[in-house]
């Protein structure tokens, strides 16, 4: 009975954005599609948590799909209605409707289905509405630009993620996902093949070094655009190595690429952050940055921590996208209250993190964790740590942690952190003049990312702005 | 050198987002004639400061009018009345313009892109931007891979160290000599218009403040070593083709282009001020002795609300003067650095005004708001911090979406909240009861209120928007891009003050009856309410809230609504690009008593400045009317006039592309120069502009002579009237209008 419930509720789900997209139909009615769609997640999850149901084997039974089916479908509805009055009375802005609603439907495909070519028509059907909404304003030189990196590294994550697929389906011969995903015994050479190409999608995905550079260029399409992109869209790449955990961890060398990549996308991307002067840009270094984050949580094992992480910065970068414009009040409080304003303390700090260490908190974990406590000043920290603890908690019990990483993983961890803090402390001091030119330029490394883009795939000419008006036939 | 440092005044200042209000462009440019401007900037930049025809055709202008402004230009009328819209000349390129190497974006796009990200990442900073941008360059490695040039890295470290051997060594290379450098220069600077005009800010500052800057000339000498720098990869074919542009050919071509425009443009003028004759010459009959006098700003928006209060009972008055209240003060809260001008632009504050006992907790809550979010900056706290309290935020998402309450940004709500008394101060100290008693004197006989009536309302005006980087532009040009909540606060304080009051009997001669009270005020323009910040009588209070719902009424169909009462909480909603049309449509700022103008509707563009020249001794009130508040309005107009006239150069931009740097200003999108003026969704509905441009038309009602010998002893005023900057015009006790040019009336 449980079982019918959730597949109608989930089939509805999975379908409504199609069919709004389809149907045409007008702003006020697609934002209730979105309300529905958020009802219908939330009874989704109210159903599997509260009532331990579980969906028949067409629909994902990883925990992990109901809470990403819940944020997406919060942040799509959110981002719907912001839209509503943000785009009145562009010429264009029914075609934006219906680029959301695309989006919208590939994003729940991917996070609801657990069969493997649903997946990947959901995975390529964002793709090519992100494309679309990106060249939304196609005379402006930098979108065009920006479009032609993301379609061709969006290609290379789809070959990668497909050839995975490719390679389990020929191990398992089946086209589920939890069965393509289960593990017995150690892994095959060709499944960790697959690990180390399931690992490289999520890397390219999450817009890791070298190829975060149309993530930052990516602002040059509407705000909305933004929002969802680093709200909804780039954490899938999150999503599939939690779905793929026990292949993840069963494979050193794909967990070592990530370690190593994410790492250093980790540390160079919170320190240009830190030096960036327009808000949106500095706001697409923080989410190269936060994925970093989450996929090193993935290769550490702590998957729960992982989908927190997903959950938490989705909610914090919709919300800093869509109020973007509070910057200025926001520089005047910074003016008048001080340039020092963070009173770091470090006897707090050590106490508390000892306290963590003994309650069970890996090191890994504690060591990108502290900083916090060290900066925050001490009611702060107090008060973080105990809401961190609670969230963890909750999320482990949805997602028991599989098996603790290695010391060599966990000295890595130390090691960025490190730098980390090095790398803050260096940037306060003035004379850093050297360091903070090529942080803020991103260590060049999305200039020879271009430009290598370019060589191998030259751009099609690019169309000079002309001076465009908007005209539009009727005011909604 | 002097040449090129000439062009650097060309360019009118733009005021950072926080303090912003409306400049005239072309202001430096006012002592030639606008025709002549306009066909200047047409050749140096492809600027536009005329519309198309079609857009002049599309106003019904009556060809009587036509047949009349052509007479007046000396063009023939059929000409005019055939005149059509025809591809712009040639204009002026710069060599990085013409420039292209051949891969994606233009070459002129890059070098833009380069220098505003380096003037963004310096901007705050002293020492010389020239210097660090020099040192920033030569650090960018990826620079070079970037432009596809490898020999980038050897010809920037041929580039000397200091501007001054820059722009030597630029003129050698490109070979310009004197007369021609001030406008290259200009041509040049107008490249980077965003970050030249945010420069000449800090050169408009300097000059008030005394402090030396030279960043406009360290702007331009960056600009020329971009040249310089084009100049060693597009070789000598290049530099002659583009010395071969023959400047003063261009400019008249591109007079003869839109030689009928101005004709079109001059005929729209005319057909509204023919308008504005018909509907002055109706004599009003004279009002009875008021119960309650409103203060109101000058302000187009005013004009509805004081329609609508006037409305409500006979003895209420309204007058019209300069939002600041004549109050030279500035805002400095308590407990912090952060200071701000609350009065117009043109003027420095000498008094500062800080809050007397501020509470406590509201220091708090801004410490602790400015501490959140400096550690979701800082690199090592900021994935803590997300991860953390990241859930926290879907809470704030849906409240803002679903149930959005007023925006309240921390220091405005701060001053909001504080209820205690304020104190003056200046660079001696506070100020004593004496200098109080003189500057309330000043300002009473300023605004003519040496006889009040029993009940006073000073009322300033704000905004409420939110999420809005240009909220200070709705809020009042006079007080600074400021609400004008803080100066009337301070003057109702001021005048209620008893010592205060017996000074201005015994030293100033101003008696103010017991029972006379002034009451601050404030109009939020947005949701059009009256908010008191002392409490009145009942009666008074039905009438602000009745004044409320019709000005509502009126304004709503303009917004696409069709009841007034969904315009209460238009500014709250974070997503609402278009929370007010602001100034939009402004063309006229009349200076006269209130009952010539009491029967009139202006449709809310009208500035209405309250003046009565039968108690002016001398004509002072009058002079300072034409060289303060007139000039203000002026701005307010160009700027207008040309965020629709060139979007492109003087508008900001879509909004929804908008992209904050800072508090300095806005980019749209991810690079490019830093952009200027209005947003799109602030002059255009998606259909319609919904400013219409034209130059402002100022009536005066004041003695013939009077006039002309103020137009003639105040330089600024007279180049505005005699280069066609606007039109000034009188109105005589017979209600009839007269042109006043070139020191000659003649009929309107």
């Amino acid at each position: 009975m449980k079982v019918v419930l959730l597949d109608v509720l989930l089939t509805l789900l999975v379908l409504s954005y199609p069919l709004a997209a389809l149907s045409r139909i007008r702003w006020p009615m697609a934002m209730r599609v979105g309300g529905l769609c958020f009802l219908l997640a939330l009874l989704n999850a109210l159903l599997q948590w509260l009532g331990h149901g579980v969906p028949s084997h067409w629909f994902s039974q990883h925990p992990a799909s109901p809470v990403v089916l819940l944020v997406v479908t919060c942040i799509g509805w959110l981002v719907l209605r912001f839209s509503y009055r943000y785009l009145a009375g562009d010429a264009r802005e029914e075609a934006f409707l219906r680029g959301l609603q695309w989006l919208l439907s590939g994003v729940v495909m991917v996070v609801v289905t657990n069969h493997v070519l649903v997946f990947m028509a959901g995975w390529v059907g964002i793709s090519l509405a992100l494309h679309q909404l990106l060249l939304f304003y196609p005379e402006r030189p930098r979108a065009q630009l920006a479009a032609h990196k993301k379609f061709i590294f969006a290609r290379l994550a789809e070959l990668s993620l497909g050839g995975a697929f490719l390679i389990l389906y020929l191990e398992h011969h089946s086209l589920w996902l939890n069965e393509l995903f289960s593990v017995s015994g150690p892994l095959t050479g060709a499944e960790k093949t697959a690990s180390v190409l399931i690992a490289l999608a999520a890397l390219i995905k999450c817009a890791q070094l070298p190829v975060h550079g149309w993530l930052i260029q990516v602002v040059e399409a509407p705000t909305p655009v933004s929002a969802l992109l680093h709200a909804g869209v780039i954490n899938l790449g999150g999503y599939v190595l939690i779905l793929a955990a026990p292949l993840i961890s069963g494979s050193p060398a794909a967990q070592a690429l990530i370690l190593v990549v994410a790492g250093t996308t980790l540390v160079t991307a919170a320190l240009a952050m830190s030096v960036q002067t327009s808000v949106k840009e500095g706001l697409a270094w923080s989410t190269s940055a936060q994925m970093g984050l989450m996929l090193l949580e993935c290769a550490l094992g702590f998957y729960a921590l992982a989908l927190l992480h997903l959950v938490a910065h989705s909610f914090y970068k919709a919300h800093s996208f869509l109020y973007a414009g509070d910057g200025v009040n926001r520089v005047l409080v910074e003016r008048h209250v001080g340039a020092r304003m963070l009173r770091p303390n470090l006897p707090v700090a050590v106490l508390l993190t000892a306290i963590l260490l003994l309650t069970g908190v890996a090191p890994a974990v504690l060591a990108l964790f502290a900083p916090l406590l060290w900066l925050a000043g001490a009611g702060r920290a107090l008060l973080l740590t105990g809401v961190y603890l609670v969230q963890k908690s909750l999320f482990e019990h949805l997602l028991p942690p599989l098996a603790a990483p290695g010391w060599m993983a966990t000295a890595w961890v130390l090691c960025l952190a490190l730098v980390l803090v090095a790398g803050f402390r260096r940037l306060d001091d003035r004379r850093a003049v050297t360091l903070r030119h090529w942080l803020y330029a991103g260590l060049f490394l999305d200039h020879w990312a271009t430009r290598a883009t370019l060589r191998l795939w030259p751009a099609p000419a690019i169309k000079q702005p002309t001076c465009a008006i908007v005209k539009k036939e009727s005011l909604s | 050198m002097k040449a090129l440092h000439n062009a650097c005044q060309r360019i009118a200042p733009a005021w950072p987002l926080d303090r912003l209000i409306a400049v005239n462009p072309w202001w430096p440019m006012i002592e030639r004639p606008f025709e002549e401007v306009a066909a200047k900037l047409a050749a140096l930049g492809g600027i536009r400061c005329l519309m198309p025809i079609s857009h002049y055709r599309a106003q019904g202008i009556g060809d009587a009018v036509l047949v009349e402004a052509a007479a007046e230009a000396g063009v023939d009328a059929e000409q005019v009345r055939a005149a059509d819209d025809l591809p712009a000349p040639a204009h002026w390129h710069s060599l990085a313009a013409l420039y292209q190497r051949s891969n994606g974006l233009r070459w002129l796009d890059m070098v833009v892109d380069q220098i505003s990200r380096c003037c963004a990442l310096y901007w705050e900073s002293d020492g010389c931007l020239y210097q660090h941008w020099l040192a920033h360059c030569r650090d960018e490695k990826g620079l070079a891979l970037l432009m596809d040039c490898p020999t980038l890295p050897d010809l920037l470290g041929q580039l000397p160290e200091s501007p001054e051997r820059m722009l030597v060594m630029a003129r050698e290379a490109l070979g310009f000599d004197d007369t021609m450098a001030a406008d290259l220069g200009h041509g040049w600077l107008l490249d980077i218009n965003g970050w030249a005009s945010a420069a000449a800010y800090l050169h408009w500052q300097a000059g008030q403040t005394g402090v030396t800057t030279n960043r406009l000339g360290e702007l331009l000498a960056i600009r020329l070593a971009w040249e310089w720098i084009t100049l060693q990869f597009a070789g000598p074919a290049l530099l002659s083709r583009w010395q071969r542009q023959s400047l003063a050919m261009m400019i008249e071509a591109h007079r003869e282009h839109q030689r009928l425009a101005c004709v079109w443009q001059r005929a729209q003028e005319m057909a509204y001020q023919q308008e504005l004759a018909r509907e002055l010459a109706v004599q009003p009959s004279p009002g009875e002795s008021p119960r309650l006098q409103a203060v109101f700003c000058i302000d187009v928006r005013s004009e509805p609300m004081r329609r609508a209060l006037e409305a409500q009972d006979p003895a209420i008055e309204t007058r019209g003067f300069a939002g600041f209240f004549g109050l030279p003060i500035g805002y400095r809260p308590a407990g912090g650095d952060y200071r701000r001008p609350q009065l117009p632009g043109l003027l420095a504050p000498t008094l500062w005004v800080t809050e007397a006992a501020p509470a406590q907790q509201n220091q708090g809550v801004l410490e602790r708001i400015g501490r959140w979010h400096r550690l979701t900056q800082a690199s090592p706290a900021t994935f803590g911090a997300v991860e953390s309290a990241g859930l926290g935020y879907v809470f704030k998402l849906l409240r803002s979406s679903l149930w959005p309450s007023a925006p309240a940004p921390a220091l405005n709500r701060r001053l909001r909240d504080y209820d205690g008394v304020f104190v003056l101060e200046d660079a001696d100290g506070p100020l004593d009861n004496h200098r109080k008693a003189a500057l309330v004197a000043n300002i009473l006989k300023a605004m003519e209120l040496t006889r009040p009536a029993p009940l006073v309302l000073l009322v300033g005006h704000g905004s409420t928007s939110c999420n809005n980087p240009h909220a200070a532009g709705l809020d009042c040009g006079a007080c600074g891009g400021q609400s004008g909540e803080l100066n009337v606060r301070v003057l109702a304080q001021l005048v209620n003050d008893p010592a205060v009051r017996a000074l201005l009997k015994q030293e100033q001669g101003i008696d103010l009856p017991d029972d006379c009270r002034f009451i601050a005020a404030l109009h939020d323009t947005t949701s059009d309410e009256l908010h008191c910040f002392s409490p009145v009588q009942e009666t008074v209070q039905e009438w602000l809230v009745a004044a409320s719902r019709q000005a509502r009424a009126e304004r709503a169909p303009r917004l696409g609504e069709t009841d007034g009462e969904s315009l209460r909480r238009r500014g709250f909603d974070g997503s609402q690009v278009r929370p007010e049309w602001g100034l939009a449509d402004n063309a006229c700022f009349i200076v006269a008593p209130r009952d010539r103008t009491r029967h009139l509707s202006f449709d809310g563009r009208s500035f209405l400045h309250d003046y009565r020249w039968e108690q002016d001794e001398g004509f002072a009130r009058l002079e300072a009317i034409l060289t303060a508040p007139m000039v203000v309005t002026h701005w307010i107009n160009m700027q207008y006039n040309a965020s629709v006239s060139d979007p492109e150069h003087y508008g900001s931009g879509n909004k929804i592309l908008h992209n904050l740097v800072g508090a300095v200003g806005v980019l749209e999108g991810q690079g490019g120069d830093l952009r200027i003026g209005l947003p799109l969704q602030s002059v255009h509905d998606g259909e319609n502009w919904r400013h219409r441009p034209q130059r402002l038309c100022v009536v005066v009602r004041a003695p013939a002579d009077s006039l002309q010998a103020i137009v003639r002893r105040q330089p600024v005023v007279q180049q505005l009237v005699d280069n066609h900057w606007l039109t000034l015009l009188r109105l005589d006790e017979d209600g009839c209008l007269w042109r006043l040019y070139q020191g000659q009336y003649r009929a309107v």
